[in-house]
C-alpha cells in the first residue's frame, strides 16, 4: 500500500515522459496516490508506536542497506499533507504552452520524491528520494519561471546541492559512529542501538551539528535562507506549492526522526545555537518580510519566517513541543500552498505582484480575495485554522523547557519573542492583505475576473483540510505523539553537559 | 578451463587478424571489421567470467612472478573489454568524420587501422591490470601508450588533432622516461622488480626509505601523467579536445582505470612509509579544484569533459588516499558508465552541430532520447542519488570520512557543488534554451541500443550496486 | 438535552455563518433573515438558562497530549456568564434586527451577516469559556470578525487601515495575554479556571511573578478594551456601519476585556500592585478620552470617545476590586451606548451618511422618536438620576470615595465632562436651526430601526433599578454616609450641563478650540513616528543587510568567487608544448621536494 503510494506519482511521471496525456494521468495519478493515503489513515490505530505496512527489499547485506518503507504516525501525516498538496497542485496547473508532459512529470517526481523521503525507513533511501526533486526544480525554474528565473533557478539548485551533500556526510558520520556492529541503514535499528546507548555523546554533538547544517541548508535556516524567498517569487505556482508546501518540510521531518530520537545529548548541546538561528528566522526574517514591496517575495520570506516556528518545536524538545511542530508543519504545507496557489493566479491576471499596482480586486474577485484571506489568517495564526493548534503546542512546549519559577531561561525568552513574532507576522500579512484585494480598484484591473469553478475546487480542498485540522487538531495530535514520546522522556534528566556546569541553555524540561 | 592469459593472447590474435585483413582485403565494408572486433570482444568478455581468480604469491617464478590474476585483475580484464567494445562502437559512429579528415583519400582509408588499434591496446591494459612486476609494467604500459600515440593523432588531416597528438607523445615519453629513471631507483635499493618482494625489502629497516621513496615518487610521476592528476594534468584540457572523440573517450576510461590500477599496485610496497599517503592527499586536494574550478568558465563540451575527468581523478584519488580499491573500483566502473554516456550523445550530436555546450541548445525537442541520455550522464557525473555516479562518491565519501581525511572531505563537497553547476549548464542547453534548428537528430540502431544499455546500467547501478560490490570483494 | 443547550447557543450563529458563506451569498434576504432567526435562536435558548438553574454542559476535548496538555472546550455556567449572554444575545437580537434596516440596499448584505452571525459565534464563546486557551480562542476570533466588518467596506481606505490598526492593536495586547497564560499554566499546571483558582493561593511566595503574570493578563483586556495606551483603534474603527459600532464597539466586544478581567479576577486580585494599575489605566483612560471627547465633530467619535470613557470605569472598578460594580456598568451601558449609537445611525442614515455634527441641528422635531430615544441614552450615559447609568456610575464611584481618594476625584471630575460633552452633543445635534440641506430634508426612520431603539430606550431607563438589576447580577452594597458620592456626582452633573448649554445654544460652530484635544493628544502621530522609526526603520535595514550582505556578499559573492578562480586556473592552458614541459619539471621538481626533503 505505502509503495503503492510511493510509486504512484513516479511511474505516472514516467508515463507521462513516455507521451501519454500528461494532465489526466496526473490528475488520476495524484488522486490514487490521495485516496490510498485516506485509506491508510482510516485503518491507521491510533496511539501505537513503531511503523506499519513495512516492506523490505535488500540492497547490500553486508551495508545493512535495504529498500524499505513504512509509516507511522509521524510519516503518515506529512505524506497525506504531500498527498493533499500534489493533489491542489496538478489540478492548479492547467495547460502548459511548452514541454506540458515535462512540466506535470516534474510535478510528480518532486511530489514522488517527498513521499518517498518520508515512507522511507532506509536512510540511504530517505535521503536519495529527496534528491529526486532536486533536477525537476531546476526546470520548473528554469523553463517555466517567471522574473529573475535564471539567477533563482541556479541559485536553488547549487544551493540546495551542496547542503544535501552536507546532509549526505551528516547521514555517514550517524552511521559510523555507531559501532561496527550496530551499524546499519535502518532506522529502526540505529534507534534501538542508540537507546543502548551505542553512540557517544561526543560522537552526538558532531553528527548533530553537520545535520543541523544540512538539513538546515534544505529548510532554509538563517542564514542559510536566501535561496528561497527568490526561488518561490519566481517559479511557477504548482512548483512553489509543491516545494515550500511539502518539500522543505523533509529537513524538519529529518530532524524530528533522526535528531530526536538517535542524538538526544547532541540535540540539547546544540539547543542553544539552533535558538539563536531560529530567532533569525522568526524576527530577522519577520522584519525583512516586512520590507517586501512584492506579494510573491513576501510569501517566500513569510514561509523562510515560519519555519523558525517549527524549529522552535524541534529546539523545545518536549512532547508537547515536537508535537506541535509536526502539527505546524502540516498546517503550513497548506496554508502556504494555498497562498502561492492564488498568488500565481493573481500574477496570471494582473501580470505584476508590486503591491503598488495592485489594489482593491475584492471588489472583482470575491472568491480569491476570500481564499486569500484563509490564507492569510491562518499564517497568522487565527484559532480555527490548523496553523494555530500548531503555534500554540509550540509556545507551550517550548515554554515548558527549562523552566524555573523565578527566572526566565533561554527558551522562555526564546518563546516570547516568538510571540512577538506573530504581531510582526500579523502586520505584514495584514498589510500585503490590504495593498492586494483592500481599497479602491483602480481602472486598470476593472475587467479581470474571478477564478472559474474548476480552479476553486482545489482552493477549496486546502482551506477544508485547514479548517477541519483546526477544529479538530486532536486527530493528529493522537496520530503524532505515539512516535516521539518514548524519546522524550529522556529529556526531562540533567544533561551531561549541565553537570559539567553547562550554561542553563542546556537545562533540560521542566517536570 | 581458460587461464587469464589466454584472454589476452585471444584479444591480440583477434588484433591481428583485423589488422591482416585491412592490409590484404580491399573489396569490403570496413564497418563489417568494427562488427566483427566487437563480437570478438564480447566473446572473450564472456569467457572471462570463466576464469577462475588465482593471484600468484612473492614466492611464484617465471611468468606467474610478474602476472597476477586476482580478483582485481580479472574484474578489471572485463572493464577493459567493456570499454573498448563501447570504444569500438562510438568509432563505427565515428567513421563519417573520419572520412571527411582525409580528403582525396580513399573512401575507407585507414579505417581498419581505427578499428584494430583499440583491440591492441586494450590487451595492454588487460596485461597491465595483472602486471605485478616492474618490468611488465613497463612493457604493457608502452603497448598502451604507443597504440594511444597513434589513435590520438589518427585523423592528421586535422592541424588540431595533429598539434594534440604531438603534444601526448612528447609529454607521454617524458613521463615514461620518468618511470624507467624510478624503476631504476627502486631497482637499485631493493634490488628487486617485483612488487611484492619489494615490499618484503622495505619492511627490512636496513633499507635507505628516502632513496625508495624517491623512486616511488618517479613513478607516481608517470602514472599521475596516466591518471591526470595535478600537477601532471597539463596535456590533458588540448589533447582531449584534438583527439578523434572516440579516442577521447577511451583516452578518458581506459588508460585512466588501467592507471589507478596500478597506482593501487606500486603502492602497495610503500605504504609502510608516512611520507605516501601524505604525498597522496595534497595531490588529490589539488586535483579536485583544478579539475573543478578550472571546468567552471568551459564552453566547449568536450574541452569541459576533460577537465570532469581531471576531477573525477581527483575523486578517485580521494579513494588511494584512503587505500580503498573497491571504493576505487566502483567509481571506475560508475564514471564508464556515465562518461561514455556523455561521449556517445556528445559523437552523435557533434556530427549535426558542434561541440560547443550551445551547439545542445533545444536538443530535448530535437531528440528527447539524446536530451535524456545526456541528462542521465550528466546527473551522474554531477553525483545525483539513484545514477552510479552518486553511489560512487558516496563510498569515496564515505572512506574518506571513515578515515577522517576532513580536508579532503570539505574540498570534496566544495567541489561536487562546483560539479554541480558545470554539468548543468548542458541540461540547461538542453531543455531551457530552444534552438535555431528543429530537424531531429538520426540515431542508428546500433549506438540507440548502447546508449540504452549505458543508461539501463548507469541507473540500476544507482539502485542496485550490490553486484559490483561482489566481484570487488577482495 | 439540557446538557447540549449551551452548545446550541453556541454553534446556531456559527451554523447560519456557515451556511450564508457556502450557500445564500447570492440571496441577501435570505441570508440576513437565516442571521437573524439564528440569534433570536441563541437568545430563546439564554433565557431558558437563564431560567432553569443548574444545567451542565457537554464538554468535547480540543487538544489533548496526555500528562502534557490538556485543552477542553467546556463551559462556565454561572451567574455572570448567564447575564453576560442575556446581555449578549438581547442587544444582539435588536441590533441584527435594526441592521435589516440599516443595511437594506448595501451590496455586501449577506458577507455582513456572515460576518455578524460569526461574531454572535466568537462572542458567545467567549462569555462561556470554562479556560484561559478557549478563551483566547473566542478572543482572536472577536478580533477577526471585528476586523472583517470594521472593513466592511473594504473599497474605503479609511476603513481598510482602520481594520489593519484594530487587528494589529489588539494583537499587541494579545501578545502580553499569551504569555500571561503561558505562565499561570507553568505555574499551577492548568489552564482551567476551575483548577486554577484554588492553586493561586499557593504563588503567594511568588508576588513579583503573580504581579507580572496578572498584568500580562491584563494586556489582553487594555488590547481588547482600548485602554490606555492601546485605545486608538476604537475610534477609528467607526469606519464600520454603525450598527457594528453598537453592537461590537459599544456593548460588546470591547466590553469583553472588562468581562474577561472579572472573569479571571482570581488572578488579578492575587497582586495589589496590579490592582492598582489596573484602576489607575482604567482612570486615566476615563478622563483621557471624555478630555478629548468635548472637542470632536463626528457624531460617532464622539459616542466612541464616550465608550472609551465608560469602559474606563469598568476597569477602574475591577482596579477597585469590585466584580460586581464593574459588572453592573458593563451591563447598563451596554443598553444605552447601544442605544446611542442606534439613534445616531438612524440620524446618519436620514441625513444620507451625514457625521458632522455641525451640518445637523434641530433634528428634534424632524426625528422625533429618535431625539426621544437618543435622550434617554444620552441621560443615563451622564448619570441623570433616575436613569440606569445614574445608578451604575454611582456605584463605580461610591467604591472609588471609600478605597481610593484621588481616583475619585478624577472620576468625578470625568462625569463632569461626560455630562459637558453629551449635553454639548444634544444641544448641537437636536436644537438650534438646521445648518444643512440634508438636515432639513430629514425624516423619521422605518419601524425596523426605530422599535429597537424603543426597546433599548426602556432598558436604558430601567435597566439601573435594583427591582430589575437585581435578577441579574449581585448589584454592589450601597455603603451608608457614602450618600456624600450621589450628591457630588449629581452636582458635577448640573454643572457639566450647564456650562455646556450655556456655550452652545444657538451656536453655528465651535467656539472654543483646544489644539491638543482635538488632535487627541497627538497620540497616532506618536504612533506613527514611533512606527517609522523603530519597526519600519528596522524592517528596512535587515531587508537592505539580507539582499545585499547575505545573499549578493555572501552566497553570490563566493559563487562568484569561485567562478573567477576557475577563469584563472584556465590561463594555465597557454597551449604552447615548451611550456606544457616546463610546467611538467616544474611539477615533478615540487612534488619531489615535498614528499622526499620535507
Amino acid at each position: 500500500m505505502v509503495l503503492f503510494v510511493i510509486f504512484c506519482p513516479i511511474v505516472a511521471a514516467i508515463l507521462i515522459m513516455a507521451g501519454v496525456p500528461a494532465r489526466r494521468t496526473a490528475l488520476v495519478a495524484s488522486v490514487l496516490a490521495f485516496a490510498a493515503v485516506l485509506f491508510l489513515l482510516v485503518s491507521f490505530e491510533q496511539g501505537q508506536h513503531g511503523f506499519r505496512h513495512v516492506t523490505s527489499f535488500t540492497i547490500s547485506p553486508e551495508w545493512h542497506l535495504s529498500f524499505t518503507t513504512g509509516i507511522d504516525g509521524l510519516s503518515l501525516v506529512m505524506i497525506l499533507l504531500a498527498t493533499i498538496v500534489t493533489v491542489a497542485a496538478v489540478w492548479f496547473t492547467g495547460t502548459i504552452e511548452r514541454y506540458e508532459n515535462a512540466f506535470y512529470a516534474c510535478l510528480l517526481f518532486i511530489s514522488g520524491g517527498a513521499i518517498g523521503a518520508f515512507a522511507s525507513i532506509d536512510l540511504f533511501f530517505f535521503y536519495a528520494f529527496h534528491e529526486l526533486a532536486l533536477i525537476p526544480t531546476f526546470l520548473l525554474i528554469g523553463i517555466w519561471g517567471s522574473g529573475n528565473r535564471v539567477a533563482a533557478a541556479w541559485k536553488i539548485t547549487i544551493y540546495l546541492a551542496i547542503g544535501s551533500f552536507i546532509l549526505l556526510l551528516g547521514l555517514i558520520l550517524l552511521y559510523q559512529s555507531f559501532p561496527a556492529s550496530a551499524r546499519s541503514f535502518d532506522i529502526r535499528a540505529l534507534t534501538a542501538a542508540a537507546s543502548l546507548g551505542q553512540i557517544s555523546a561526543d560522537a552526538q554533538r558532531h553528527v548533530y551539528l553537520v545535520l543541523l547544517i544540512g538539513f538546515g541548508i534544505l529548510i532554509s535556516l538563517f542564514p542559510f535562507h536566501t535561496w528561497a524567498p527568490e526561488a518561490y517569487a519566481s517559479a511557477p505556482a504548482p512548483a512553489a506549492m509543491l516545494h515550500a508546501g511539502v518539500l522543505k518540510k523533509f529537513g524538519l521531518y529529518g530532524l524530528l526522526r533522526l535528531a530526536i530520537p538517535l542524538l538526544p545529548e547532541g540535540s540539547r548541546y546544540w539547543a542553544g545555537l539552533l535558538v539563536v538561528l531560529l530567532l533569525g528566522n522568526i524576527i530577522y526574517v519577520g522584519l525583512v518580510t516586512i520590507a517586501q514591496k512584492r506579494l510573491d517575495w513576501m510569501l517566500g520570506y513569510s514561509s523562510v519566517m515560519h519555519m523558525g516556528y517549527i524549529f522552535l518545536g524541534i529546539a523545545g524538545a518536549t512532547i508537547l513541543a515536537t508535537t506541535g511542530a509536526s502539527i505546524l508543519m502540516f498546517a503550513h504545507g497548506l496554508s502556504i500552498a494555498l497562498l502561492f496557489a492564488l498568488a500565481g493566479e493573481l500574477r496570471k491576471r494582473t501580470g505584476t505582484l508590486v503591491f503598488d499596482d495592485l489594489g482593491g480586486l475584492g471588489k472583482v474577485m470575491p472568491f480569491a480575495s476570500l481564499a486569500f484571506g484563509f490564507g492569510v489568517f491562518a499564517a497568522i495564526g487565527l484559532p480555527g485554522l490548523a496553523n494555530f493548534a500548531g503555534e500554540i503546542m509550540i509556545f507551550f512546549g517550548a515554554f515548558k523547557n527549562g523552566w524555573e519559577m523565578d527566572h526566565f531561561h533561554i527558551f522562555q525568552i526564546a518563546t516570547v519573542l516568538a510571540l512577538w513574532g506573530v504581531v510582526i507576522s500579523t502586520v505584514y500579512m495584514l498589510r500585503a492583505y490590504r495593498k492586494t484585494f483592500m481599497g479602491p480598484l483602480s481602472d486598470r484591473w476593472k475587467e479581470i475576473v474571478d477564478l472559474r469553478f474548476s480552479l476553486r475546487l482545489p482552493i477549496v480542498v486546502l482551506i477544508g483540510a485547514l479548517l477541519c485540522f483546526g477544529f479538530f487538531p486532536q486527530s493528529l495530535v493522537q496520530t503524532v505523539t505515539p512516535v516521539l514520546r518514548p524519546y522524550l522522556t529522556e529529556q526531562h534528566r540533567p544533561s551531561a553537559s549541565t553537570q559539567r556546569g553547562g550554561n542553563n541553555i542546556q537545562q533540560v524540561a521542566w517536570r | 578451463m581458460i587461464t587469464a592469459p589466454e584472454l589476452e593472447i585471444a584479444v591480440l590474435v583477434l588484433g591481428m587478424a583485423i589488422l591482416l585483413v585491412e592490409a590484404f582485403v580491399t573489396k569490403i565494408d570496413k564497418r563489417a571489421l568494427a562488427f566483427v572486433a566487437i563480437a570478438g570482444l564480447a566473446l572473450v568478455l564472456a569467457a572471462s567470467f570463466f576464469v577462475p581468480p588465482n593471484a600468484s604469491t612473492s614466492q611464484a617464478t617465471g611468468f606467474w612472478s610478474f602476472y597476477t590474476a586476482d580478483r582485481l585483475a580479472i574484474f578489471f580484464k572485463q572493464f577493459s573489454l567493456l570499454t573498448t567494445i563501447f570504444v569500438l562502437i562510438l568509432m563505427t559512429d565515428y567513421a563519417p568524420v573520419l572520412r571527411r579528415s582525409f580528403p582525396g583519400a580513399a573512401p575507407q582509408a585507414g579505417l581498419g587501422e581505427f578499428f584494430a588499434l583499440p583491440i591492441f591496446t586494450c590487451a595492454g591494459l588487460m596485461y597491465l591490470v595483472s602486471a605485478i612486476d616492474f618490468v611488465f609494467i613497463f612493457v604493457s604500459l608502452e603497448l598502451v601508450t604507443i597504440s594511444f600515440y597513434v589513435l590520438v593523432s589518427f585523423t592528421r588531416g586535422n592541424p588540431i588533432t595533429l598539434e594534440a597528438g604531438t603534444k601526448y607523445l612528447v609529454l607521454s615519453a617524458l613521463s615514461t622516461a620518468f618511470l624507467v629513471y624510478g624503476i631504476a631507483w627502486i631497482f637499485g635499493v631493493t634490488g628487486q622488480t617485483n612488487l611484492q618482494r619489494i615490499a618484503d625489502v622495505l619492511a627490512n629497516p636496513a633499507t635507505d626509505r628516502n632513496a625508495a621513496l624517491f623512486g616511488m615518487v618517479l613513478i607516481l610521476v608517470a602514472l599521475g601523467f596516466k591518471i591526470a592528476a595535478v600537477p601532471f594534468q597539463i596535456w590533458v584540457p588540448d589533447v582531449y579536445q584534438g583527439a578523434p572523440t572516440p579516442v577521447t573517450a577511451y583516452l578518458s576510461v581506459g588508460s585512466k582505470a588501467a592507471g589507478f590500477i596500478v597506482l593501487l599496485r606500486v603502492l602497495q610496497p610503500f605504504l609502510a612509509l608516512p611520507q605516501t599517503q601524505r604525498l597522496i592527499v595534497v595531490i588529490a586536494l589539488l586535483t579536485l579544484l583544478y579539475g573543478n574550478l578550472a571546468a567552471l568558465p568551459q564552453a566547449n563540451l568536450k574541452r569541459l569533459l576533460a577537465y570532469s575527468s581531471i576531477a573525477h581523478a581527483g575523486y578517485l584519488l580521494i579513494g588511494v588516499a584512503c587505500f580503498d580499491a573497491s571504493a576505487i573500483g566502483f567509481y571506475l566502473v560508475a564514471y564508464l558508465l556515465m562518461t561514455l554516456l556523455s561521449f556517445a550523445v556528445l559523437i552523435i550530436v557533434a556530427q549535426q552541430t558542434g561541440e560547443q555546450i550551445d551547439d545542445f541548445d533545444g536538443l530535448a525537442k530535437r531528440s528527447p532520447f539524446l536530451a535524456f541520455a545526456m541528462l542521465i550522464g550528466m546527473i551522474s557525473l554531477a553525483g545525483v542519488p539513484f545514477t552510479a555516479g552518486f553511489l560512487g562518491k558516496f563510498f569515496i565519501f564515505y572512506a574518506a570520512i571513515l578515515q577522517h581525511q576532513t580536508a579532503l572531505v570539505v574540498i570534496g563537497v566544495i567541489t561536487v557543488g562546483c560539479g554541480f553547476y558545470y554539468y548543468l549548464k548542458v541540461i540547461r542547453a538542453m531543455y531551457w534554451q530552444s534552438s535555431a534548428k528543429a530537424d531531429k537528430i538520426p540515431v542508428n540502431g546500433l549506438s540507440r541500443l548502447a546508449i540504452s544499455a549505458l543508461i539501463i546500467a548507469t541507473i540500476w547501478l544507482g539502485v542496485y550496486p550490490q553486484p559490483i560490490l561482489d566481484a570487488l570483494k577482495p | 438535552m439540557n446538557s447540549f443547550l449551551p452548545w446550541v447557543i453556541l454553534l446556531t450563529p456559527l451554523s447560519s455563518a456557515v451556511v450564508i458563506t457556502l450557500f445564500t451569498l447570492r440571496w441577501k434576504a435570505i441570508s440576513s433573515l437565516i442571521s437573524v432567526a439564528a440569534v433570536l435562536v441563541s437568545f430563546a435558548c439564554s433565557c431558558l438558562i437563564f431560567a432553569r438553574p443548574g444545567i451542565a454542559a457537554a464538554e468535547f476535548t480540543w487538544i489533548n497530549i496526555g500528562g502534557a496538555l490538556r485543552v477542553p472546550l467546556g463551559f462556565t455556567l454561572d451567574q455572570l456568564s448567564k447575564t453576560m449572554l442575556l446581555v449578549v444575545t438581547g442587544v444582539g437580537a435588536t441590533i441584527h434586527i435594526y441592521s435589516l434596516g440599516y443595511m437594506r440596499d448595501d451590496e455586501g448584505k449577506s458577507r455582513y451577516f456572515a460576518a455578524l452571525s460569526l461574531f454572535m459565534f466568537a462572542m458567545l464563546g467567549i462569555v462561556l469559556a470554562n479556560n484561559f486557551v478557549m478563551l483566547f480562542i473566542f478572543w482572536e476570533l472577536v478580533g477577526f470578525t471585528s476586523y472583517v466588518l470594521i472593513g466592511h467596506w473594504f473599497f474605503r481606505d479609511a476603513a481598510a487601515a482602520a481594520a489593519n490598526k484594530a487587528f494589529i492593536t489588539t494583537r499587541i495586547g494579545d501578545f502580553g495575554f499569551m504569555i500571561g497564560i503561558l505562565m499561570i499554566w507553568m505555574a499551577t499546571g492548568s489552564i482551567v479556571f476551575s483548577e486554577v483558582t484554588p492553586r493561586m493561593p499557593a504563588l503567594a511566595s511568588h508576588p513579583t511573578f503573580v504581579t507580572i503574570t496578572a498584568l500580562l493578563i491584563f494586556c489582553g483586556a487594555v488590547g481588547k478594551s482600548a485602554q490606555f495606551p492601546l485605545h486608538v483603534w476604537l475610534p477609528d474603527a467607526m469606519e464600520g456601519p454603525t450598527p457594528i459600532s453598537a453592537l461590537i464597539h459599544a456593548a460588546t466586544m470591547v466590553a469583553a476585556g472588562v468581562y474577561m478581567l472579572v472573569r479571571v479576577a482570581f488572578v488579578i486580585q492575587a497582586s495589589q500592585t496590579a490592582l492598582l494599575v489596573v484602576a489607575w489605566i482604567g482612570t486615566i483612560t476615563a478622563a483621557m478620552a471624555a478630555l478629548i471627547a468635548t472637542q470632536q465633530n463626528d457624531i460617532k467619535r464622539i459616542l466612541a470617545y464616550s465608550t472609551l470613557s465608560q469602559l474606563g470605569y469598568m476597569v477602574m472598578a475591577v482596579g477597585l476590586a469590585s466584580n460586581d460594580a464593574a459588572m453592573f456598568h458593563l451591563f447598563t451601558h451596554a443598553f444605552f451606548k447601544a442605544l446611542l449609537f442606534l439613534a445616531a445611525g438612524s440620524i446618519i442614515v436620514m441625513l444620507h451618511h451625514e457625521q458632522n455634527i455641525w451640518k445637523m441641528g434641530g433634528l428634534s422635531r424632524r426625528l422625533p422618536i429618535t431625539f426621544a430615544t437618543f435622550a434617554v441614552g444620552a441621560l443615563a450615559l451622564i448619570g441623570c438620576p433616575p436613569f440606569s447609568g445614574f445608578f451604575s456610575k454611582d456605584a463605580i464611584l461610591a467604591l472609588a470615595y471609600e478605597r481610593n481618594m484621588p481616583i475619585f476625584i478624577v472620576g468625578l471630575f470625568t462625569a463632569f465632562l461626560t455630562a459637558f460633552y453629551v449635553v454639548r452633543l444634544l444641544v448641537i445635534v437636536f436644537f438650534g436651526d438646521t445648518r444643512s440641506e440634508a438636515a432639513r430634508q430629514s425624516k423619521e426612520s422605518p419601524p425596523v430601526m426605530t422599535g429597537p431603539l424603543i426597546v433599548l430606550a426602556i432598558l436604558a431607563a430601567l435597566g439601573g433599578f435594583g427591582f430589575f438589576a437585581r435578577n441579574f447580577l449581585a448589584l454592589p452594597i450601597e455603603k451608608e454616609g457614602a450618600f456624600v458620592v450621589p450628591v457630588l456626582a449629581f452636582g458635577a452633573l448640573i454643572v457639566g450641563s450647564g456650562l455646556a448649554i450655556a456655550i452652545y445654544r444657538n451656536r453655528a460652530n465651535e467656539p472654543i478650540d483646544i489644539e491638543v484635544l482635538r488632535h487627541k493628544f497627538y497620540f497616532d502621530e506618536f504612533y506613527a513616528r514611533l512606527i517609522t522609526w523603530t519597526q519600519e526603520l528596522l524592517a528596512r535595514v535587515s531587508a537592505f543587510f539580507d539582499r545585499w550582505i547575505i545573499d549578493t556578499g555572501a552566497v553570490d559573492g563566493s559563487s562568484r568567487g569561485t567562478w573567477a578562480i576557475g577563469a584563472l586556473l584556465r590561463l594555465v592552458q597557454v597551449g604552447n608544448l615548451q611550456a606544457y614541459v616546463f610546467l611538467f619539471g616544474l611539477g615533478v621538481i615540487a612534488v619531489i621536494y615535498f614528499a622526499v626533503f620535507r
